[in-house]
């Protein structure tokens, strides 16, 4: 009996076509670039993921769709882990391939240096393996101190304090998460500095020794004490679970937007970008988020490196802007019966198109104050990077829009 | 009203859930739909929510091909889903000022006539995320949206399902009162013992 996947095939073309504009992407960076040019951009690559490896954890994980058959299936806790690790795999895979392009990635030579290449490439995916596993151990055993922190009376006075003195609502169950976000992004920070002082003042092979041991210990962590990895899991999941559906009671709630404030939007789309956004700031402080990407892409500019890798980092940062688009697919934000009922296709492709323009000022004002203070991103760049943005907005909204339909097909 | 032409669906070669089925319902009717568990009660009126395309045979809806022009069709329709899965971010209140605001029908009475439908459905965590609501609580969200927007055709698949039997009985003088008003309505249940002197027409799956 011969095996047939269970994969559709638009799935295995989305592959091959996200495949091909992570390596077009990575050669357009890095293809004409010295060996040291490829070991600092993937360097600066890394404090940005690390970044979003402490922040962004929690939301992949959790609530997991899955633990009910999870629970089902009664799964090990060893088996819990193999899921978790396959299930951000899955989704961050593109990432460990654009770092193999900027490293190999050579139109004159690809095979030179190719011992210290691939010990970089073998140190870069020491460290953000490491690192990914020790998040996911942290957010996994933090369920029940975030339970703890947003029921107990200790977390209702801190909420108190917040409001009464700093005028800031903070959600104490939120405390724990912030905390590992801290804690994960200083220790991903000083393990790539710790390793950068290594490769300037010992050899290539220490490096990768350094981060073999760092990826070692973060097995070590991940595994030790999995007694309790399932109550942890199964009490995280919960958690979230309540924190994500429940969290905005009271005062938050209050903070809503109006329809008639979108002035920017076309009156057909209004209402339908309005519920977008009232949904996507509950679920993640979008805001926030792209400010604080805004700040990463000043602090890398603030290292001075060549205007083409400012370049690809403005155009990164603005086609990452799309995982909001991405966040709206879910059928939590976006019940396929609901949307056919309310508004058709092309509604929806137009709102989520839409709702992506919000982002075009910011980046202008941005890439232009950057291009005064710094002399980049020239005005070519700035085209093509709010050109890359507007296209790529349009085919996202477009792939929501043929997901609907395929739903009923 | 609605017309049903030689409908046959069937997810696998060979296997209709039902095949060559004709109907012909007019305005101000009540059709029941029963049967047992998997009988092919959900994929008739999902194909009539075009929620699900039929393999064969059409449905029109005052001569509107409605797998044709579903927007047209949709907007005359108020629907109960079979599942009870909604924006879990918005509140009620926000979701059904949503669904007026799409139908242009949004105007400054719009809250009031929200929280009465609210009250009458005995919806008090209308401000609340959807996402905190138990099974109950989101059918009488879709009951609510349903209802508030007017249809001339109402479509729904066990409206009464995970709600207390106040509400119920609350849900079935709208019902009756909807019927009054000319509008045809075609709902799914296992059973309509309890309320059978609601309907017109019984129709038993599997077919």
């Amino acid at each position: 009996m011969s095996n047939r996947s269970i994969i559709p095939l638009s799935r295995k073309y989305i592959i091959v076509i996200i495949a091909l504009t992570t390596i077009f992407l990575g050669l357009f960076w890095v293809g004409e670039s010295s060996l040291l040019d490829r070991i600092i951009t993937t360097r600066y690559l890394l404090l940005i993921l690390v970044a979003m490896t402490a922040f962004l954890t929690p939301y992949l994980l959790f609530p997991d769709r899955n633990s009910t058959l999870l629970q089902l299936g009664n799964v090990s806790s060893k088996g819990l882990i193999q899921y978790l690790m396959k299930r951000i795999i899955k989704l961050i895979w593109p990432v460990y391939l654009f770092i193999a392009v900027l490293m190999f990635g050579d139109f004159y030579s690809f095979d030179r240096f190719i011992v210290l290449k691939t010990a970089n490439l073998l140190t870069a995916y020491l460290i953000l393996s490491g690192l990914i596993l020790i998040s996911i151990t942290r957010y996994v055993r933090s369920g029940l101190d975030s339970q703890f922190w947003k029921e107990s009376e200790k977390g209702r006075e801190i909420r108190k304090k917040m409001a009464d003195y700093y005028k800031y609502i903070l959600d104490p169950g939120s405390i724990p998460s912030l905390i590992n976000t801290v804690l994960i992004t200083t220790l991903g920070s000083i393990i790539i500095v710790i390793t950068a002082i290594i490769g300037q003042s010992m050899s290539g092979m220490s490096v990768t020794l350094f981060s073999t041991l760092f990826f070692t210990a973060s097995v070590v962590y991940t595994f030790s004490n999995t007694d309790s990895t399932l109550k942890n899991f199964y009490a995280s999941n919960a958690f979230f679970l309540e924190f994500f559906g429940s969290n905005l009671k009271g005062e938050e709630i209050t903070s809503k937007h109006e329809v008639e404030h979108l002035w920017w939007v076309p009156s057909q789309l209004k209402v339908h970008v309005w519920q977008f956004l009232v949904q996507l700031d509950r679920k993640i402080p979008t805001g926030r988020v792209v400010f604080a990407g805004h700040l990463i892409v000043w602090f890398i500019a603030y290292q001075r490196p060549d205007p083409e890798f400012i370049a690809v980092v403005w155009i990164l940062f603005a086609l990452l802007h799309h995982l909001f688009t991405v966040l709206t697919f879910q059928v939590e934000m976006s019940p396929g019966w609901l949307h056919r009922w309310v508004a058709s296709k092309w509604v929806w492709l137009g709102c989520r198109f839409w709702m992506q323009l919000r982002w075009v000022v910011p980046l202008m004002v941005s890439m232009n104050m950057q291009y005064f203070v710094f002399g980049t991103p020239g005005y070519g760049v700035q085209v093509q990077v709010i050109s890359l943005f507007t296209v790529s907005a349009m085919i996202i909204s477009a792939y929501g829009m043929s997901a609907l339909n395929k739903e009923v097909s | 009203m609605l017309t049903i032409q030689n409908l046959t669906k069937q997810y696998k070669a060979g296997q209709p859930i039902f095949s060559d089925v004709s109907f012909t319902f007019e305005k101000g009717r009540g059709v029941s739909i029963i049967g047992p568990n998997g009988s092919g009660k959900t994929t008739f009126l999902r194909i009539l929510s075009v929620n699900s395309f039929p393999t064969a045979g059409s449905v029109h809806f005052n001569d509107i091909d409605i797998h044709k022009h579903p927007h047209q069709y949709l907007s005359n329709v108020g629907l109960v889903h079979d599942e009870e899965t909604l924006p879990r971010h918005l509140t009620t209140v926000e979701l059904i000022e949503w669904v007026l605001r799409s139908r242009n029908l949004w105007d400054s009475n719009s809250i009031s006539s929200v929280n009465a439908i609210l009250d009458k459905l005995n919806l008090d965590q209308r401000d609340e995320p959807i996402g905190t609501y138990s099974t109950g609580m989101k059918k009488k969200v879709q009951i609510a949206a349903a209802f508030i927007v007017r249809p001339s055709l109402f479509i729904m698949d066990e409206p009464l399902r995970g709600l207390d039997t106040s509400t119920r009985s609350t849900v079935l003088d709208m019902i009756l009162e909807v019927k009054k008003n000319g509008a045809l309505f075609l709902m799914a249940s296992h059973s309509m013992k309890s309320v059978d002197d609601i309907f017109d027409e019984i129709i038993e799956f599997p077919l």
